[in-house]
């Protein structure tokens, strides 16, 4: 189990409207890392992220799980995707239920978990964001921020490997911005891979 | 529409269990339609705009603008039942007194029935229902589309109010041609959007696994059942009396 996590290989991906938004692309995810990915507005960073979990697939180049060429079979994807969690960039493209409990819930129980274990998950998950407040809210009556936040506890809620955030503090306070750079850190100090992507330098973490 | 669905997840007996709040609002609504409506009428509905705006604290205003589209309707529809036209010699229209009657019934018997489903939907948060409906068996299928639309309407319901307010702040509506120039825009705009936001959740959703089903888990309620036994004695009551009065009327 040494080598990346997750590998790029002159990955290149052309939009069926030909325009080319990524080219010769390479990236090696280790295990344990953090790694943030800086780049201006439409320089590709949604792309690339789509990548990751076997979303978009590369036109050319490769995208190696473990070392092994990721597989875009429904199975395939199925294993992916229960090893790297996918944060998008907008959390309306992400929360589908009435309500935030209900909303996290539904990863774990795609995991297959039992009630109860899907139950605790999704109380541990608000609890790393520091949320549980929100938990029998209507998920329409929440501010951006904390739609945001529900959002990513959707993608926790699974704990996967490796999670992947589209400019997750896009959008929210500076206080906002601080609570989440921490429970990402607390994430990362329990042992998850993070990669996220941001258009704006000096976020630090 | 929004106003409802803020009360509905806000009142005080939002957390009831829903059963309690559907099982006496269902019976009253078959009372409405079996007794003679002029006795249990206003009884029914006096009774219901007393349980949303006593019992669960919905704003009388709320309940008030939430039957104004009904009996509007009803109050524009009603007077031509109360009107016989014959064709027996050419053309004749009169008032009729029965008709009269057919028209007040009607619409006491409407607006009775309407203030059961207002209790509900003001009371009752739409997850609550769902819940149950899965529970009474209604394909999974037909519970996963309601889910996703009560969702995408508020997210459309969002998009739509902002933009508008965009072209107002552009002026986009200080002439009536430019407001329809500005509308069809909207719409067209919305649409384009609805299918992106289809597609786009697609992948967010198969991101946390989606493979075909939206299970989600449901808070669980404790049905009461001192609250549900106080709901259907109440409900018998009623319908002992509509029962009585009318029986006296007639
Ligand atoms: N569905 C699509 N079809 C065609 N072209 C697309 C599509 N999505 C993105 N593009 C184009 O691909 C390029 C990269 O877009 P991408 O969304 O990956 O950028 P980004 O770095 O995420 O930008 P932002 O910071 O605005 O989110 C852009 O030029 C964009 O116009
Ligand atoms: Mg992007």
């Amino acid at each position: 189990m040494s080598g990346p996590l997750l590998s790029l290989q002159r990955l290149e991906y052309r939009y069926p409207d030909q325009l080319l938004a990524l080219r010769g692309l390479d990236l090696a995810i280790e295990r344990g890392r953090k790694l943030a990915l800086l780049g201006s507005n439409g320089s590709g960073k949604t792309t690339l992220l789509l990548h990751l979990n076997g979303t978009l697939r590369p036109t050319n180049g490769m995208v190696l799980l473990d070392g092994q060429p990721g597989r875009y079979d429904r199975q395939g994807l199925n294993q992916w995707r229960r090893r790297v969690g996918l944060v998008l960039q907008e959390p309306d493209d992400q929360l589908f239920a009435a309500t935030v409990e209900q909303d996290v819930s539904f990863g774990p129980l795609n995991l297959g978990l039992s009630e109860a274990e899907a139950r605790f998950r999704v109380h541990e998950a608000l609890e790393a964001l520091r949320i549980t407040s929100l938990a029998s809210r209507a998920t329409h009556t929440l501010s951006f921020g904390q739609k945001k936040r529900v959002a990513i506890a959707g993608v926790l809620a699974m704990r996967p490997e490796l999670l992947v955030l589209d400019e997750p503090t896009a959008g929210l306070d500076s206080h906002g911005v601080t609570h989440l750079l921490g429970a990402l850190q607390g994430l990362h100090q329990a042992g998850t891979t993070l990669v996220f992507f941001d258009a704006r330098y000096g976020i630090g973490l | 529409m929004r106003a409802i669905d803020h009360y509905a997840w806000s009142n005080r007996w939002r957390d009831w269990h829903p059963t309690e709040k559907l099982l006496p609002a269902g019976c009253l609504l078959i009372l409405t339609l079996v007794l003679p409506p002029l006795s249990s009428g206003p009884l029914i509905l006096a009774s219901m705009a007393w349980a949303t705006v006593y019992g669960a604290g919905v704003p009388m205003r709320a309940l008030l603008q939430v039957l104004a589209a009904p009996a509007a309707f009803l109050v524009m529809g009603a007077p031509f039942l109360a009107v016989s036209i014959s064709f027996a010699d050419g053309f004749h229209w009169q008032w009729s007194s029965e008709g009269w009657w057919l028209a007040l019934e009607t619409t006491v018997r409407a607006l009775a029935a309407v203030s059961c489903l207002a209790f509900l939907t003001l009371t009752t948060p739409l997850t609550d229902l769902i819940a149950l409906s899965r529970r009474l068996g209604v394909p999974a299928g037909l519970i996963e589309l309601v889910q996703l639309v009560y969702r995408l309407i508020f997210v459309f319901a969002e998009r739509a109010i902002t933009g508008q307010q965009a072209q107002t702040a552009r002026l986009g509506y200080v002439r009536f041609d430019r407001g329809l120039h500005s509308v069809g825009g909207l719409a067209g705009n919305l649409f384009q959007r609805a299918l992106h936001q289809a597609q786009r959740m697609e992948i967010g959703l198969a991101a946390r696994g989606y493979t075909g089903e939206l299970r989600v888990l449901n808070t669980e309620r404790a049905l009461s059942w001192p609250r549900l036994m106080t709901g259907i004695t109440w409900v018998g009551l009623l319908g002992l009396s509509g029962w009585i009065l009318g029986r006296g009327g007639s």
